[in-house]
């Protein structure tokens, strides 16, 4: 370029003004700026990169144009979602113009996906990330134990949430100690005190049958610490057996996927964790009347084969003793209560036909079939071994229909 | 909450070796499935249905005396955990 001392050659006078790169850039950059302070612009995502210093860098693009777009670390920081390559997005912010460069660029404040709000898309984007990590699979699940003594509740100290649990918990009757983690469960910040607690429990009351995590309803913005990833983080590498609460019914949190247990609500927590007491009495009535009907099968074998003995004339020992055992069948059943009489004398008809079976097997019926039960006649006690009966010896012997009496001869084997 | 006086539960300690509800009624659960094993004795029958009964009662009694004891969890400077009474009224404190 021909040095002119600054001034333009003769014929390109008129009446344009002569600038430098630098003036002329810099009024560009006024223009733009001042004019493209506050924009939204809607376009589709790509040449996307998430730069180690935080800054995201990217290009907005429709089918004509193309736009450099810039979103710096701090904005970056607070957004929920992932940007994505060839997502379509609405973005807000101002035209910067980079001198050096002579560019411009959108300066991104504020992104919002297209077609679903920046949370649910936060919410897929999350939970497809810790889904194909494996970490809501159901072999992770811990189950909760059937009788838990002590239990934690992770929720905020002033919440209806808290009040509730501790009035379902009192009314479920377990014999339980609840200790209250009192933390703050909305706003910024809370993810990280949430997933805290839940670590310190896991580190200093590793005893902990179970806790229970979660807040009642509000917005999804309200509810939102229970959609991060450091919370659902925390729950799903908890030891202790977690039980997720979080709002109304129809919420569903990350938190509700990285749980062992998901309960709709704090409410419904509180009633999963804890066995029941009607439930449990009911257990115990149960087993009540099965023993009863065990008991009542006894008594009726027992008394068919007295009153069989008794028939039969055997002699007065056995007898004492078989009377002894329906004694203390008898006794027993007074014991149990009446609800369960009740069920016996339901069961009347079946213990019958039962006791029949039972007779049918008894050694009064293996009589019938020609066999005999011999005995010492001064003890009546059932001779088992020859030796038992020496020559002389007076013996008694029962067959199916009466009794035999006779004195052992001294031959055969009886002096063994 | 201003002006609401705030009642302190006592806590109650859980006595060691205080009888569990569980263990009762796994006892009861056991004795149930040996008498409908049928392989018992008469006599063994019977004594397995007397410590049922036993196994029963505690059960009932420990249904009607559980309770819930609560206690608020505080965190120490050194990164663990401290008991502290839990005032009933806090869970309204809303």
């Amino acid at each position: 370029m021909r040095d002119s001392g600054g001034r333009p050659p003769e014929e390109l006078i008129g009446d344009a003004p002569l600038l430098s790169v630098s003036q002329l850039t810099a009024q560009i950059r006024k223009q733009l700026e001042n004019q493209f302070a506050d924009v939204w612009v809607v376009g589709e995502i790509s040449n996307l990169k998430y730069h180690q210093s935080g800054h995201v860098y990217f290009t907005l693009k429709d089918n004509a144009a193309q736009l450099s777009a810039v979103m710096w670390r701090t904005v970056a920081a607070r957004l929920r979602f992932t940007l994505e390559h060839g997502m379509e997005v609405f973005a807000f912010g101002r035209i910067t113009v980079y001198e050096p460069q002579g560019k411009y660029q959108l300066s991104v404040s504020r992104i919002m996906p297209k077609g679903m709000g920046a949370l649910q898309l936060a919410f897929t984007q999350l939970l497809e990330k810790l889904r194909a990590e494996g970490l809501f699979e159901a072999a992770r699940k811990k189950p909760l134990p059937e009788f838990p003594r002590r239990i934690a509740i992770v929720t905020s100290p002033t919440g209806a949430a808290l009040r509730d649990m501790l009035r379902i918990l009192k009314s479920r009757g377990a014999d339980l100690d609840v200790f209250i983690y009192p933390v703050r469960v909305q706003g910024d910040g809370a993810a990280p005190l949430i997933a805290a607690a839940i670590e310190r429990l896991n580190k200093n009351m590793p005893e902990l049958d179970a806790m229970i995590v979660g807040r009642g309803g509000g917005s999804l913005e309200d509810l939102w610490p229970f959609n991060e990833e450091i919370v659902a983080r925390a729950i799903a590498a908890s030891r202790i057996p977690v039980v997720s609460g979080v709002g109304h019914e129809i919420d569903v949190t990350i938190s509700d996927y990285a749980a062992d247990v998901r309960a709709a609500t704090p409410t419904e927590a509180a009633a999963i964790v804890t066995p029941d007491r009607i439930e449990l009495g009911r257990r115990v009535d149960n087993l009540r009347s099965r023993m009863g009907r065990q008991l009542s099968w006894r008594l009726e074998a027992a008394r068919q084969r007295v009153d069989a003995l008794a028939e039969r004339g055997v002699s007065q020992r056995p007898l004492e003793m078989i009377q002894r055992h329906v004694q203390r069948v008898d006794d027993l059943e007074t014991r149990l209560s009446g609800s369960i009489r009740l069920s016996l004398k339901q069961n009347r008809a079946k213990l019958d036909s039962l006791a029949a079976r039972l007779d049918a097997l008894s050694p009064l019926r293996i009589l019938d079939r020609g066999y005999s039960i011999t005995t010492l006649a001064d003890t009546g006690k059932v001779i088992r071994d020859a030796s038992e009966a020496p020559a002389g010896t007076l013996i008694r012997t029962r067959v199916s229909s009466g009794q035999i009496s006779s004195r052992v001869e001294p031959s055969g084997d009886g002096g063994k | 909450m201003a002006g609401k006086q705030k009642e302190q539960e006592p806590v109650k300690k859980q006595p060691e070796g205080r009888q569990s509800f569980e263990d009762a009624l796994k006892k009861l659960e056991d004795v149930v499935r040996e008498l409908e094993g049928g392989d018992l004795s008469l006599d063994d029958a019977l004594a397995r249905c007397e410590s049922g009964m036993e196994a029963c009662k505690l059960c009932y009694k420990l249904l009607e005396e559980a309770e819930v004891r609560v206690k608020k969890l505080i965190e120490s400077d050194d990164g663990g955990i401290r008991e502290e009474p839990f005032a009933e009224t806090e869970g309204e404190d809303f």
